[in-house]
Formats: C-alpha cells, structure tokens, sequence
C-alpha cells in the first residue's frame, strides 16, 4: 500500500516533468530549435541556455522539448497500433481456442523472445528506415505484447462462471467478449500498457540513436545522444540532457508499472 | 528424454518457417536485383540475361532451397555493399561479438544474483521501498546512455582505457579484457537490475504461500525459511528469465558496439540496414534468431529438469 | 494445571490498511493435557487469528492488544524469537486446511518431515533419520512409506498429503496439535478417516489437540469440549455433548438448527406425498461422455475416458430433483451437457415443451462459487437486466421485472446500484438465483450452489429455494455431495456412481 502510493507518487512527478517538457515542445519552445546561431557554440548551461548549446549553437533545452514531444507522439501511436490489434487478436484467440489459438500463441511466443528493439531492426531492415516506418515497426512488435497478456486473461475468464451464464442466456460471441468478459481485464491491460510504454521509448531512442529512427532534422532524444557523442570532452552537456530524459520517460513509466504490480 | 527429443524437433521447425518468412519479406522488398545491378541503362536482354544467370526467374520455393543449400554450407551468399560473401563479412566479427555477450552475461550473473539474493530479505516497508526505487533507476538507464557516461568517465577523464581503440582478445587478452569490460558493463547494469528485481518479485510471491507458513510452524528460524525454503521455489522461474537477459545482452551489443566502435556483428548490421544489403541482413538476424530460440529451447529443457511439478514425459 | 490457558485474549487486525479493528475480545479457556478441544464458528468468527497467536504465526496485519497465553507453564506473549523457534514444531506443531500448498512443492516429502529432526534432534544420527520418517509414515497409515519418502508432494492424494502433514507434526511428539480445518478440503470418506487418526493419534501418544472448523459435525465427532465463536467472542462453551444437544446460547441454537438433519426417511416420506401426473419436461436417453487424456508418448495416441455412460431419466414439470454424488464423479459435466454448455458423445436430450414449440430452451444454472458466478465488475440491475436485453425486452417492463426480482429472493431494491464484489457470498448466491428464475427458464439447474457459504447461510438460502419451489412450480435439478442437503430439499433424487446414474428409491 505505502510502496504502491511511493511509487505511483514518485512516477507521476517524473512524468509529469517529462511531459511539461513535450509541451513547451509542442507549444512554444524558447528559441528555435533548428536555429544554428555560430556565436553561441558550445556553450556550457547558464541563465540564457539552461541545458547550455550544441556544436552548432543550437539551445539544447529547447531541442529536449521538442525532442519529448516527438517521443511522446511516436510512444503513443506505437502503443495504439500494438493495444488496439493485440486486445482484439488475443481476446477471440484466448475465448475461441483451439488451433487458431495455438498458433496464435506459438507466433506471439516466439516473437515475445526477442527484445523490441532487434524487431524494430528487422522490421526497418525490410521497409527502411524513417519515423513512419519506425511507428509501424514498432506497433507490430508490440501487438504480441497486448495479444498475450489479454490472451491469457481470456483464458482464464471464459471459465469463470459468469461466461457460461451468458453463453446460457444466449449472448453472442461479440457481447460477450467486449462487455461481458474486456471490463474485467482492465487491470492487466493498465500495467502492461505501462509496461509497453516503457519498452517502446526505449526501443524508440535506441533506434533513432542508431540513426534508423527519427530523420534530421527532427529534434529527437536518441539522435540527440549520438551526435553529442563526438564532443563529450569538450561538451558533456550535450550527451547528458537528452540522455537524462530518456532516463525519466522510461523511470516513469517502470514505476508506474511497478505501483500497479504493487496492487492487489 | 522424449520431451527433449520434442522440444529439439520444435525449434528446428521453428527456425525453418523463420528463415523463409524472413527470406520471403527480404525478397518481396528488395526488388529486381538484376536491374539494380545493372542499372536503367541496360537492354531488357541484358537484364533477363543476368535474371537468368543469377536464378531470379526460378520460382521464390526453389530460391530459398537453395539459399539454405548454401546455407547449410555455411555459403550465405554474397554482400551487395561490399562484394565479399557474407560469411566472410560474417567471420571475424561473430567471434567479437560473442566475447562481448559473454562478458555482459558474466557480469550480469555475478551482480545481479548475489545482489537479488541478498536483498530478498529486506522485508522492512522503507528498505523494500528504498532497493525498489534504486533498481527502477538501474533498469530506466538506456544501455547507450549509459555507454556513453562511462565513456566520459573513464575514457576520457580518468583514462582507464581509449575510446575507440578496440583491441580483440585474441591480440592481447589482458588489454583486450581492460577495454572490452566497459562495453560489457554499459549492457550487463541494466540488466543486473532487472535480475535482482526479478529475484525480489518472485521471492516476495513466494512469501504469502503456505508453505511458507508451515516451514514456520515447524520451528525454522527466518533465515531457514528464506534459503533453505523459499529460495529453491524463487530461483525456478529466474531460470526461464535467463532466456530473456541472454537475447536483451545480443540486442543491447548491437547498440553498445556503436557507442564504443566496436567491430562487431551488430555494427556491421546497423551499417547493412543503413545499405539495405539484404543478404547480410538477412544472415545477421537469422544468426541472432538461431541463437535466441536456442537458448529459450535449452532453458525449457533445464527448468522442466528441475522443477518437480514439471513431468518430463509429458 | 492447564496445558493451555487462554485469559482475556484481545486481538485486532489492521483493516484497509487504515485502522485496526477487535477481531478477537476478550477470549478466555483452559486445556487440559490430552484434550481434544474444539473451536467452532463461521468465517470471520476468528478462530483463526485466536489459535495462530499461540504460536506466534499471525502475520504482521493482526496484532495482540492484552491478555495471556500460558502453555505449559509459560507465558507465550513474551517469547522471543528465539524462544518461538525452540517451540514450533518441538512442543506445538499445525496441519493446515490445504495440504497440497502447505508442503513445499520442490522438497520431496520425506525430506520435509526429515526437517523436524535436523531442527529439534540434531542428536539423532543421519543415518537412522529416514528410518525414523519411515516409521512415522507408517504409523499415519501411509501406505508403502519408503516409496512415499522420495516422492514430492504434488505425487500424492489429497489424502495422503493430509497424512504426510500429520507425520511431520508429530514426529517431534509434540505436546500440542493445532490442526486448522484440517478436513475442510477433503472428500467425506477421506475426511473421516483423518479424524480417525487424529483420534487415534491422541490415544496413543496422549497428545493434546486443538481442532478448528467451520463444521460443528467434525467437531462433534472427535471433540470432548468444544468453544463457539462469533464475531470475534466465546459465545458459549462447555462439554461437546451438552452443547451439541442443549446448546444455550441463540446463535449456536441456530448453528445447530442450520446443519441438514435430513434423513433418508424423511425423504421418501415426502416422495410419496408427490403429485406424479405433471407432463414430463425432459427426457434424458441413454447419455454418454468421454474425455480426451493425453497419452504420454511422443505423438503418442490420445486416449479417452469415460465420464459416464448410459444415463437416463425424465423430470416432470414443477420437480424438484437432487443429483447426488462424490467430487469428480461426473455429476458437474452431467449438467454441462443438459444445459448445452458442452456436448454429449450418444444420446438424447429432450426438453417437451420447448422443443414442441420449436422455441429455444431456455435452461438457466447456479453454479457453486458465488465469487466468479458473476461478472465482478458489473452491478447488480445490470447483471439481472442481461437475459432481458437480450431477448429485447423494453427498458420499463425490464426495470420493472428486475425491481421484482430482487425483492423475491429476499433483498431489496437498494442493492440494485451494488457492484458484484461489493456483496457478501450469500448476496451473490440471491442475484445468482434471481438471474436464473429472470426468464421463467424450461430448467434451473443448481450446481452446488450452497456448498461454499456458511452453514447459517446455507440454511436461509435453502429456505429460500424451498419458498421458490412452492410458488413457482418451475422444474429444478440439484447437485450436490452432502446427502444430507439433499435429503432436505429434493422430491426426487438421482445418485452418480462411477459413471453411472440410478434413482434413489424406497426399499
């Protein structure tokens, strides 16, 4: 109870940081993102560049702005592709059953088994590479996700008694899949939306720090990491911003996971 | 042994249908090699020449036949970008890159279970909470996040070893070890996190039994009840988590080899990908999928060994 | 002097993690040495949480408020933990109600009992330590012990499992045996044969025994005094005979009221009473069910068994038929393939009206476990409105006809606005019925559905039942393993024995 409360205390501040940070973003960042300003390289954080400047001038807070922003936007659609197909495919997989339902699970197994971000490398290996191809790249991997864990909710709700006494009162397949039997799986479905989350900004950063996610000159966290890499002597900053963040958006979604695991 | 017998036929059919699903994809994208060989300039007979001669027009079953042919003989076919066969690309840097997975599951083993182990017994609602944050933290830092902070830590301010100047095990193993432990830490840290919580989940599922309760009844004092009775029951499902830290380690190398400059097959992947040349990309992920199911198929075996309630011959 | 004496025992459990509440006030006995005393009441009378503080075992929710536990001379309040450790297992020892999860599912079981040993007689030489355990299985009634020493735990019966918790609680021989509902998950006969060896266990070796259970005929059968609890208090006590047949106090009065006394005989009494000129309802012909088992080889071929075969009977309209029989034997896949949940392999189910209508049959069910019976997240209005929405009946009529429902099996109309889980399991088991009498069903079929509420529960919805079958007139097939139940309630009983079904007759 007191972990759970710490937890979920401690996630919503991070993510609540975080996502004052998208906003600035999407709003009204304090300078221009892209703005190359040759007078002002490398400066280290001060009142006027809190995050202080890349090689090129540019004012890093405002690049982390956008970049949350655009981390937020891609997590986001990423977990919609995954959670809407994954809870459809893996509530009529769990409820229906046989064969469908045993090659559904072997797939989704042996998908499971590889971390996100060697999938995304397959996927953007086979489309190329892009921010649109990344989002569908993504959501693809994470539709076993969803499909598994709604998948093994059926499994278990459709021999609860209260599914027979509808199929014997002769609702149909689609009423009791959607009201009778979805409702009861929200809590597995929260944690492991959190969870997803969680992985996805991962995956997301890694893959535009490899440079096969989001294309210059899009600000983006990851990208941000691996151009800064080159002059981590000279100028740390530029690395340990971006880097930093990356580190709240996913701490804030682990702990937000880890305070709905707390609950019971 | 019947079972082993199951699961080793399971998972080479396994890796047949991947290698033809992946191959199928490869071939739907990367369109007519014969005319990206020779380019727009070429006469239609020039091309259906060169289709002829490279195979293309057999149909998309016979291909894959003999792309596995080869493959069975270790002929991967050859690199676009770099017109050396794959195999050859391959060689060298499977060999570097299994070092550096190897290290990071060593290290990973070596922190995270005495760590998770010895945690397991702090029970206190402050402690519990304190290890938990703590860990969350551990598992939030991104493995090139952290690549790069150790760079700057202790390749550049404190100069325990040169960023960049990779030196293969097989030249000098000690120099070699000195620079190949700072990649191996940047992916087992993480990693060693995720263990030691997922040794305390399970432990404190353990917790609420009853047999936990009788192990009490009968006198055991607490340090009984957690090694001698809990820690058996605990450490079960780490075995089937192992599966998971092994692929994380092969994935976290194709990103760490970047960070560090290291010559390894995940660097030659991400560069593949960037090239689209398919046939590279194609050996990469199937050597990457063939050692995943491998060890996910090894760690079903060994927990259905060791867990009782698990029959063999089922 | 007391082996056990129990003054002023208060204990609260922290509820809600909020505040702490009196879940045991002021309890206060004495044991003799050699006594079996028992401790009846119902869920949440806290029996429980009263017996666990002896040895110290309550978990850190439930705390002890005042009062004394004096054991042998001792007062157990004071113990250290050092001094607990030396006292578990040794002087006091437990059985539990589940003893598949309470032995440790990766140690085999003779090494478990083997534990006792190493913790309290280390002088005893490893060597004759398993000669020992085996020697002690034996005396429990373990069939073969030294095979059953190397076996782990999920291997054995519920039974023998029981067996293997009471060779390791008396293999120290202790001076106190606290067994928890030690028979509560056990079928009848196994159940009896455990009580048995209580007994004779308690004969043997003088070992006193304090036996907890919801179940006031389990007490009676081996219990020399027994203490009744209700929320929390010792409603009365004394001499298990005086208080099983001249109980004092109004609730165990209704306790005692609420056990099925039903006898064979006033059933067939009854029977003959019966109206047989109804028009037959269903017809059940020649009915068969078998079950795919997976072989254990490779590939290996499946084989099937047989639930049951040739099961035939009919019920007239307005009856009241029980099904009787063992757990597993069948009787619950018997209703499944009547109301259509599954499929039989042969035979014939008719329904006579429905089927001459050529309308659906409309077949409704209660099932044993009040807890998943009903879509936990909905609320009640909803859950007694779905067979009406379902067969489009419009939202007035449906809003009415759910309002009267709910006050005909006995709540009111301020539960309507109740989520499932915010009711207590014989509330669940009311809607249950409602929902199953809301379309005026060809058949309600009632699958155990008493067997996990409390005894005075049971009693009022078994009232309840006999109520609606007087002014209903609907037709009823009532499954359960307590005879004694059904003897109460059935006009017509039909018994399962090893797959097949026969009719309870009058000799």
């Amino acid at each position: 109870m007191k972990k759970e409360k710490t937890y979920r205390a401690l996630s919503i501040a991070v993510l609540a940081l975080v996502l004052i940070f998208a906003l600035i973003g999407w709003i009204h960042t304090p300078y221009d993102p892209d703005l190359m300003d040759g007078s002002a390289k490398y400066l280290a954080p001060c009142l006027a560049h809190p995050f202080g400047t890349d090689k090129f001038g540019r004012d890093i807070f405002s690049r982390i702005a956008v970049g949350c922003g655009t981390t937020a936007l891609i997590s986001v659609a990423v977990i919609a592709i995954g959670a809407f197909f994954g809870t459809i495919l893996g509530a009529f997989s769990g409820y229906i059953g046989g064969v469908f339902d045993r090659v559904m699970m072997r797939v989704s197994d042996i998908i499971a088994s590889f971390p996100s971000i060697f999938l995304a490398l397959v996927f953007v290996g086979i489309i190329g590479p892009g921010t649109l191809n990344l989002i569908l790249a993504l959501g693809i991997v994470f539709i076993p996700t969803f499909a598994r864990v709604v998948r093994s909710e059926f499994v278990v709700q459709k021999e609860l008694e209260y599914v027979k006494h509808a199929r014997l009162m002769g609702a149909g397949i689609l009423r009791i899949v959607f009201v009778h039997i979805l409702p009861n799986c929200k809590r597995s479905f929260l944690s492991t939306l959190t969870i997803a989350f969680n992985s996805a900004v991962l995956a997301e950063a890694g893959m535009s720090f490899l440079g096969l996610g989001v294309q210059p000159p899009t600000a983006s966290l990851g990208r941000m990491l691996s151009e800064a890499q080159p002059q981590l002597m000279r100028a740390p900053w530029i690395a340990i911003f971006p880097g930093l963040f990356i580190l709240f958006t996913v701490l804030g979604f682990g702990l937000l996971a880890a305070s709905f695991s707390e609950r019971r | 042994m019947k079972y082993i017998g199951k699961k080793v036929l399971i998972l080479f059919a396994t890796l047949l249908v991947m290698s033809f699903l992946v191959f199928l994809a490869f071939e739907a994208v990367k369109g007519d090699a014969a005319l990206s060989a020779l380019g727009d300039n070429a006469t239609p007979e020039q091309i259906e020449a060169l289709r002829e001669e490279m195979g293309l027009n057999q149909p998309m079953t016979v291909r894959y036949g003999k792309w596995l042919a080869g493959a069975a003989r270790g002929d991967l076919g050859m690199s676009t970008n770099y017109s050396v066969s794959v195999s050859e690309l391959m060689k060298d840097k499977i060999a570097v890159t299994v070092h550096l997975a190897v290290l990071s599951l060593i290290l990973i083993l070596f922190i995270g279970l005495p760590l998770g182990i010895g945690t397991s017994g702090i029970w206190s609602a402050g402690g519990d909470i304190a290890v938990g944050v703590f860990n969350q933290i551990g598992m939030a830092v991104p493995p090139f996040f952290l690549g790069i902070l150790i760079t700057w830590i202790f390749g550049l301010l404190l100069s325990w070893f040169r960023p960049g100047a990779y030196v293969d095990l097989s030249e000098d193993f000690g120099r070699g070890l000195g620079f190949l432990v700072f990649p191996a830490l940047a992916i087992a840290l993480p990693r060693a996190f995720t263990l030691i919580k997922f040794i305390r989940d399970s432990m404190a599922g353990q917790k609420r039994l009853n047999y936990v309760r009788t192990a009490r009844s009968k006198g055991n004092d607490e340090r009984r009840v957690l090694y001698v009775h809990m820690l058996r029951n605990a450490l079960i499902p780490v075995i089937t988590f192992f599966a998971m830290i092994v692929a994380e380690v092969f994935a976290g190398s194709i990103v760490i080899e970047q960070v560090f400059g290291i010559p390894g097959i995940g660097r030659l992947l991400v560069v593949s990908i960037a090239n689209r040349d398919f046939p590279v990309i194609l050996a990469i992920v199937l050597y990457i999928a063939v050692i995943v199911l491998t060890v996910n198929a090894v760690v079903d075996i060994l927990y259905h060994i060791l867990d009782p309630r698990v029959m063999l011959e089922d | 002097m007391a082996l056990l004496r129990m003054k002023d025992l208060t204990i609260s459990a922290l509820e809600k993690q909020k505040y702490w509440e009196t879940v045991a006030d002021n309890i206060s006995f004495d044991m003799e040495e050699g006594e079996i005393l028992g401790i009846v009441g119902e869920s949440g009378s806290g029996k429980s949480v009263t017996v666990l503080s002896i040895v110290g075992l309550n978990n850190d929710e439930i705390r002890v408020d005042s009062g004394s536990v004096i054991f042998d001379g001792e007062e157990m309040l004071d113990n250290t933990p050092k001094d607990w450790l030396n006292l578990r297992g040794s002087k006091i020892s437990m059985i539990f109600q589940e003893p598949m999860t309470s032995l440790n599912p990766v140690i085999k079981v003779g090494a478990q009992v083997e534990e006792m040993l190493l913790l309290h007689e280390p002088e005893t030489p490893v060597a004759s330590r398993r000669a020992r355990v085996i020697e002690m299985f034996d005396k429990v009634g373990l069939h073969h012990p030294e095979e059953v020493y190397d076996q782990y735990p999920h291997r054995l019966s519920g039974g023998m499992q029981q067996r293997v918790m009471i060779a390791m609680a008396m293999i120290c021989r202790p001076k106190l045996l606290i067994a928890d509902e030690p028979t509560t998950a056990l079928d009848a006969t196994v159940q009896e044969q455990i009580l048995d060896l209580m007994r004779r266990l308690n004969q043997e070796y003088g070992v006193s025994i304090l036996l907890i259970s919801h179940d006031l005929r389990v007490i009676h059968s081996i219990c020399s005094h027994v203490l009744v609890m209700k929320d929390g208090k010792v409603v009365e006590t004394g001499p298990i005979d005086d208080v099983f047949y001249h109980p004092q106090d109004p609730y165990t009065q209704r306790l005692l009221a609420a056990i099925p006394r039903s006898t064979k005989e006033d059933f067939l009494a009854r029977k003959k009473g019966l109206d047989r000129t109804a028009p037959v309802q269903l017809t059940v012909e020649k009915l068969k069910k078998t079950f795919l088992v997976q072989g254990n080889r490779l590939f290996g071929k499946k084989e099937r068994r047989t639930v049951f075969e040739d099961v035939s009977f009919s019920l007239r309209k307005g009856e009241f038929a029980g099904l009787l029989g063992e757990s597993g034997c069948g009787k619950s896949t018997l209703c499944k393939c009547i109301s259509g949940l599954e499929q039989a392999d042969e035979g014939e189910i008719v329904f006579h009206a429905a089927d001459q209508d050529g309308r659906k049959r409309k077949i409704s069910m209660v099932f044993q476990n009040p807890y998943n019976s009903m879509n936990p997240s909905k609320r009640v209005s909803w859950i007694l409105g779905e067979p009406l929405v379902l067969s489009k009946v419009p939202r007035e009529e449906r809003e009415k006809r759910v309002r009267e429902m709910i006050v005909r099996v006995g709540l009111t109309e301020e539960y309507l606005d109740d989520r499932m889980d915010q009711l207590s399991g014989g509330e669940r088991q009311r809607v249950a019925i409602g929902l199953a009498l809301m379309e005026e069903p060809d058949l309600v079929i009632l699958d155990e559905p008493v067997s996990a509420l409390d005894v005075t529960i049971q009693a009022q919805i078994l009232a309840l039942l006999k109520e609606l079958k007087q002014d209903l007139g609907l037709t009823f097939l009532f499954v359960s393993h307590d005879k004694n139940v059904i003897y109460e309630i059935c006009d017509r009983i039909f018994q399962m024995e090893d797959g097949h079904l026969h009719e309870v007759k009058g000799s």
